[in-house]
This record gives structure tokens, C-alpha cells and sequence, in this order.
């Protein structure tokens, strides 16, 4: 559905589409979010990760991939407004000297992110099994009784997060 | 530019990396592993490029305290998912039940001040600058005063983005349940399963329950309450209000679920035949022509539409 173009062509290529397809898109943004600034914004978004990332649709195959774009940033917004929504409260819990600078607090949620993302890429007991054992210190034994699986199995479940946790980080 | 640092590493060698990253988590590598790990390693620059790489990887997951990780990962991915697709309104879920079917209707809603009816949807700007919706079916009684902005909603549903009121007056949505208190917001209210269902987009809210102490609900948020009893805070669901402009998304949604929707929107009967009822639907449709709505479905699924009469349609197989 797309390519890499080197970058000459590509500023070309971005810019018709841009001409062809950005107020269809930004329609279409506010159609289905429901406000004008947010569609604006997104479908700015949209054709600037389109220059970042280097990758073009197909020809007539446009609409639909800026489309799947922009639901992805929407989806990554979404995303960053629940686990950032999560993290405070989570931080709302400790003493006030506790409580980390605005630095680090973004440092945590990006790196959330991350994790969320690896999470996303697992099946529900590859996750459980994940989570256990990186966040719960609970050995692969313990695991697989808590799962009721054999240990083997945990390990082949954690070979599958670890693959999954690669795809996020170093994927293409 | 990528640098050879960036560059892919041959699967088989990213498989055998982390094979060894998952021995080590299962615990301490035994003096045997231990060598033949070091081996490993040293045989060829790529091992030891995918190694490091999947180090990388680990310093991300210690990268924060296991306690916040665990606080705010632990929630299912998957609903995080699915709850992202329907803010986006991929999916539809509210369904019909929440509204009653009026044969006749009671005179307070006969009377009100702004009224929809079936497959009708309004929208009008109060005079403090508030749009109000009504989706189809819907009654309420407007009732501003020198102290407060009261909206009173007697049946169906509403949507509603709040103006801000020079004189700061407190805007009320008033239900059989309770009250809904606005703090600057965008929210929906509908009568569900004999109490309120609220779903808020923007700004906070404070909810009123007749015979409850009153709770907060924050952006993105939304709660079902009756006079007595609170649900759980839930996400809020963007796709709901969908109806707002007009359209019904579905996203692999079974037949009868959308047909049941459908009706909400349309005068008569509609039904759907069960033969068919889980034939899942994709797709963007409009709700001011329900007509077309129903012939466009003959072309996209096996099925025939059946009209008694305008008023009286089945779905059922081709």
C-alpha cells in the first residue's frame, strides 16, 4: 500500500496529495471528532508524519491511507491522554516530597508509551505472563502456576513478548 | 539517513538474543549457560549488536518504578483499544435499549419546551450561547432563571456543549435520577435502565443523585447513575453522539444490533430476522434517510428488505 521515496519526489508527492486530499481529510477529521481545531490540528499531523516517515501511498490508494494515519494518531492521543490521566492519578497517591519533577513525569509517560505499545503487539496470556514477571517479580514457575500452564510454556510465552517488545523498539 | 547502527538484524540472530534475554529472566544462568551465553556473544559483531539492543529494551521496562507501571498498565490493552476505537467512533455500542418505545406520549412530554420526534434530531442555541441536541425521540423543558440554567430532561437523550454565562449562573441537567451539574463542559445525558447514562467529553461534571452523596466526573469519563445507586466510571464513548450529526457508524457490527438502532430512528416497525441477525456490518450511514439506509444493505449483504408497509419493515434472508 505504500513506498519509500527519496526525498526530492517526496516533497512533490506530499505536496498534491496535500492539495488533492487535506481538506477532504480535515472534513472528514470533523466529522468524526467533532471539533474543528482537533481536525485541523491532526490532519497537520497527518501530512507531517507522512514527511517523517518517508512512506507514500499508492496511486488512488490516498484518502484511505492518510485516513488509517491520522486514526493512528488519534488512537496514540487517546492513548498518551489515558496513561497520562493513570500516571497522575497513580502519583496523586504518594506524599508530596515523593511526588517527580515535570521532567521526569514526562520521561515516565513516554516511556509508558513504549510499554503500552509492546503490550498492544501481545495476546492476552503472553501479556498477563509479561506483566508478571517484569512488574509483579514473580518467577516462571510461580507464572505458570498462577496461569495454569506448564513452565515451559511461560517461556514461550515471554519469547513472544520479548519479540513483541523488538517490534515496538526496532521495527523496520 | 540510516546509519549501520539503525540497520535490520537477521531475524535468527534477534531470535537467538532473545532467547538468552528470556533465560535470564527466568532467573540466574547456571555456569554452563553462563559460558555458552559469553560464547555466543563473542562469535559474531551482529550477536553482540542484537544483544545490546534487546539491553535497550530492558532499560525501557526498568525505565519506570514496577509500582506506576503496574497502577497504569495493569488495565487491559485490549479494552484500551477497543475504548480509543470507539472515541474515534469506529464502533457503535450504545444500542436501543435505553430508550423507551412511545406508542403514545405522556402530556408532561407533549408539553415540553423542545421536543424531537422519532427519526427527528434538533439543535438549538440557548440564550446563554449553550448548544443544546436532542437526539431522535427526546423531550426537555428549558427553565432559566436570575440564579441558574436548568434544563430538565424528560425523555430520550441529549448533548450538550455548555456556553460560558456571564453572570455564572450554575447550568443543571435535571433527570428522573438526579442532577447534572456542568463545570464548563460538553457532555450527554440518556435515560438508561430507569436511571441516567452521562458520558463527558470536556470539562467536569458533578453528579447529583436524588438519595446519593453528589460525586465529580472528569473529562473522558462516564457513569450511569440512579436516584439511589452509582455505576462504575467508565470511558466516555464519543461514538454515542455520533447521532449529532446525523449519522450511525457501525464497524463489523451484527445486523440486529444495527437494525435495533436503526429503529430508534425511524417511525413504524423495523425489524430484523434472526436468521440474519449476526451478518456483521461495516459502514457509515445516514441517518436523515433510513429508507435509503435499508436498500443500500440489500447490496452490501445477503439480505432482502421486506415492507409490509412504510411502517411496518422486516429484515430478513435474500
Amino acid at each position: 500500500m505504500s513506498s519509500v521515496l527519496p526525498p526530492s519526489s517526496l516533497h512533490d508527492d506530499v505536496h498534491r496529495l496535500y492539495n488533492n486530499h487535506h481538506g477532504w481529510l480535515q472534513g472528514w477529521l470533523r466529522r468524526r471528532l467533532g471539533d474543528r481545531e482537533r481536525a485541523a490540528d491532526i490532519a497537520q499531523d497527518t501530512f507531517l508524519r507522512l514527511l517523517v516517515t518517508r512512506r507514500m501511498p499508492q496511486h488512488g490508494e490516498g484518502r484511505r491511507f492518510l485516513a488509517q494515519i491520522a486514526r493512528n494518531l488519534i488512537i496514540d492521543q487517546w492513548r498518551r491522554q489515558r496513561i497520562e490521566q493513570a500516571y497522575l492519578e497513580s502519583l496523586a497517591a504518594l506524599p508530596e516530597p515523593e511526588t517527580p519533577s515535570l521532567e521526569t513525569r514526562a520521561m515516565v509517560i513516554e516511556t509508558l508509551m513504549q510499554i503500552d505499545a509492546m503490550l498492544d503487539g501481545m495476546p492476552a496470556k503472553v501479556r498477563e505472563a509479561f506483566l508478571l514477571s517484569q512488574f509483579e517479580g514473580l518467577t516462571y514457575p510461580q507464572i505458570a502456576e498462577r496461569l495454569e500452564v506448564s513452565v515451559s510454556s511461560v517461556q514461550k510465552y515471554m519469547l513472544r513478548a520479548i519479540a513483541a517488545c523488538y517490534q515496538v523498539l526496532y521495527a523496520e | 539517513m540510516k546509519t549501520a547502527q539503525d540497520a535490520p538484524i537477521a531475524p535468527a540472530i534477534v531470535e537467538q538474543a532473545s532467547h538468552w534475554l528470556m533465560l535470564r529472566w527466568g532467573g540466574e544462568l547456571d555456569d554452563e549457560q553462563q559460558r555458552r551465553f559469553t560464547e555466543w556473544q563473542a562469535a559474531d559483531l551482529e550477536h553482540n549488536r542484537a544483544w545490546q539492543r534487546l539491553e535497550q529494551l530492558q532499560s525501557t521496562l526498568t525505565g519506570v518504578p514496577s509500582d506506576t507501571a503496574h497502577a497504569v498498565l495493569r488495565e487491559m490493552p485490549d479494552a484500551r483499544r477497543r475504548q480509543a476505537l470507539k472515541l474515534l467512533g469506529a464502533l457503535l455500542v450504545t444500542g436501543g435499549s435505553g430508550f423507551l418505545a412511545h406508542s403514545q406520549l405522556p402530556w408532561r412530554e407533549a408539553m415540553a419546551d423542545l421536543r424531537s420526534g422519532t427519526g427527528e434530531r434538533l439543535q438549538r442555541t440557548l440564550p446563554d450561547g449553550s448548544r443544546l441536541s436532542l437526539n431522535s425521540g427526546s423531550a426537555v423543558d428549558i427553565l432559566f432563571s436570575a440564579s441558574e440554567r436548568r434544563i430538565r430532561l424528560l425523555d430520550g437523550e441529549l448533548l450538550l456543549d455548555s456556553g460560558h454565562d456571564a453572570t455564572h449562573r450554575p447550568l443543571i441537567v435535571e433527570t428522573a435520577a438526579g442532577e447534572i451539574q456542568a463545570l464548563g463542559t460538553r457532555f450527554s445525558v440518556y435515560q438508561q435502565g430507569g436511571g441516567s447514562q452521562v458520558e463527558l467529553f470536556e470539562g467536569q461534571l458533578e453528579l447529583r443523585p436524588r438519595h446519593a452523596p453528589p460525586v465529580r466526573l472528569q473529562a473522558g469519563q462516564s457513569r450511569w447513575f440512579s436516584a439511589t445507586r452509582l455505576g462504575e466510571v467508565a470511558p466516555a464513548n464519543a461514538n454515542a453522539i455520533a447521532w449529532n450529526d446525523s449519522r450511525l457508524i457501525a464497524e463489523r457490527m451484527p445486523l440486529g444490533q444495527f437494525i435495533a438502532e436503526l429503529s430508534r430512528h425511524r417511525p413504524g416497525v423495523l425489524r430484523c430476522d434472526p436468521a440474519v441477525a449476526s451478518l456483521p456490518l461495516t459502514g457509515v450511514f445516514p441517518l436523515a434517510d433510513t429508507d435509503r439506509v435499508l436498500t443500500a444493505l440489500q447490496q452490501s449483504l445477503p439480505v432482502r428488505v421486506h415492507s409490509l408497509t412504510r411502517y411496518w419493515v422486516t429484515v430478513g434472508p435474500a
